[in-house]
Parts: structure tokens; sequence; C-alpha cells
């Protein structure tokens, strides 16, 4: 890539500079290197290269924590791959600059991870009588969970195990509001 | 015997409705015993929660939440980020029919979630208080 990235005049590079940080951003690319590609005399070899090197530095650069990564340190290790002043610029400021919270967001929804609940739908219905009871009157609760992954689950809760759910719950949320207390568990730089 | 449990177990009897249906039953010509009206009416002191908890599930064709279990981890790494640093819930829910296999369902919930499914199910806690107070 450094070598590529040498020969590349200042607006070329910035337009794959930009469609790389939309890249990050987990936004699709396709028609804005189809541009480039028609509008430049680069193969679709070099863009390859090009990219996927920017792509893989800023990758690897927004990973480490700002209170460990220097913006000295930085600079001086593109120098070292003989990028041009210029372009270390524009990496730096896309690193260390307000792009950085919409990057850190996409890479957080891009861990791998279980699915979560997206949409929860409630009711609570009171049996009166049923088949088997004359008088029931009895209170449950039916729940519908829409999932992150596109399944949805739906399931009664009986009173029982609905107030053992609601303080397993709560037991869950002070656990984690306990553990951004204990200092001992936050990872010193 | 069986057709008069199943009027008690029906009804839901409470102790004085049961003395006197049992009582009833001893003065009817072929009923039963004042001994085997004793004996009813000890087993349904006993078991008239199970009964009726068991009846209750006859009318339940959902999946039911059955148990649930939880941990909290540290999220301290990513292929993306180096250092995460956030609490993360894990939780593991069993869902099943009465008689059937379980099905379990592993959810995964930050913070804002948590606090969201709180706030839901003390809605729904809210309603059943009102509920029983109108009843």
């Amino acid at each position: 890539m450094a070598r590529g990235v040498q020969d590349l005049g200042k607006e070329t590079f910035r337009r794959l500079l930009k469609v790389t940080v939309n890249a990050l951003e987990g936004k699709d690319c396709k028609e804005s290197v189809k541009l480039i590609a028609d509008s430049t005399n680069l193969s679709e070899e070099q863009l390859a290269f090009l990219i996927s090197g920017m792509y893989t530095l800023l990758r690897e650069a927004l990973r480490l924590p700002l209170s460990t990564f220097k913006q000295e340190v930085f600079k001086e290790d593109l120098k070292e791959l003989r990028i041009p002043e210029d372009f270390i610029v524009d990496f730096s400021s896309i690193v260390f600059g307000n792009r950085r919270p919409a990057s850190e967001g996409t890479a957080l929804i891009q861990g791998s991870r279980l699915p979560s609940v997206q949409d929860f739908k409630w009711r609570v219905d009171v049996a009166i009588s049923t088949s088997s009871l004359a008088r029931a009157l009895q209170p449950s609760i039916l729940m519908m969970m829409k999932l992150s992954d596109g399944t949805a689950h739906r399931f009664e809760v009986p009173v029982a195990k609905f107030q053992e759910l609601r303080y397993n719950v709560a037991l869950i949320l002070k656990e984690m509001n306990d553990l951004e207390k204990r200092s001992i568990l936050k990872i010193q730089d | 015997m069986r057709s008069l449990l199943v009027s008690i177990a029906s009804a839901d009897m409470d102790l004085n409705q049961l003395e006197a249906f049992l009582t009833a039953q001893t003065k009817k010509q072929g009923g039963i015993t004042s001994d085997q009206a004793a004996v009813i009416a000890k087993f349904w002191k006993n078991h008239r929660i199970k009964i009726h908890e068991s009846l209750i599930n006859q009318s339940r064709w959902d999946n039911v939440l059955k148990n649930m279990n939880w941990r909290v981890d540290l999220k301290s790494q990513s292929r993306h980020i180096d250092q995460i640093n956030t609490p993360v819930a894990i939780v593991e829910m069993e869902l099943g029919k009465n008689g059937q296999e379980s099905e379990f369902l592993c959810l995964e919930f930050d913070e804002a979630k948590v606090s969201q499914m709180l706030k839901k199910l003390s809605e729904i806690e809210e309603s059943m208080t009102l509920l029983t107070q109108t009843t």
C-alpha cells in the first residue's frame, strides 16, 4: 500500500480515504469505488491494494484506546511506512478527530455477540374459566420477544415466575451498576 | 369418588364450601360415609394448591417460561476494539410446554437494555396490581 500511496494525487487519496472510512462505519461503498475506478487510471488490483491497506491500517489504529495511543507515535509509524506527510495528517485526523465515535460505534456493533431483544410486547390475561376449572381467575402474562437475529418467541409467564424474572432482572441491573463502580475491574493503563 | 374430587377441584372449593359439599354427600342416598368425607377433606387440605396449579397448567398451550439463568461479564477486548470494559449480561431462558423438551434462549443485554426490560416488567407489575385491586 505504501508504495501505491506515494504515486497518488491528493484528491484521489482523499476520495479513497472517504470510501475506507465509510466502509469502517459499515456503509456500502461499491458505487463509490466504481466511480473512483472509472475516473482514475488505477487498475482494479491497485485499488484493491490501496483500499484494503488503508482499511487495515485504520482498523488497527482505531482498535487502540486513546488513553495509551498517542498521535505523535502514530505519525512516526506512518513516516516509517513512507507515507507522504500530507496524507499522514489526513490519516491522523480520522484516528484522533471527530469521526472516531462513529467508527467506534460501528466496531462495537460488529463484534461477535449473542442476539439481543429488539422489541418486547406483553399482555396480561386472566383465565376466568377453563375446561378443567369452573372458576380459575388466574392471571398470566403473555410475552413476545423479537430478537436482533430476526426470530420471534412467544411464551407465557405464570405470576410466580414473573416475580422471579422481575427480581432477577433488577438484580442483573444492580450487578452491572456495581461492576462499573468497582475500580479494580477497570483495566488500568 | 373420582367424580366428587373432580367437582371439588373444578370449583376450587374453600374449606367452608368443602364442608357443606361433603355433608350434603353423606346425607345423599348411596353417598359417602363420614369417614370417607373426613379422608377427602384431609386430602383436599393437603393437596389443594398443587391440584389447582396442575389444572391451571392443563390450560396453558403456549411455551411457558420454566427457568432462567444469568451471568454478568465484563467485555474487555474484541477484534475491533482493544479496550471495551463495559458490563454485559448473558441471560438463558428455558421455554417449554408441559411434558415436552425445552428450548433454551440465550440473549445478551447491555445496561440500557436491562434497564428497558426492567421498566417494561414494572409496567406489567403495575397492571397486575390494578387488576387485583379492582377484582
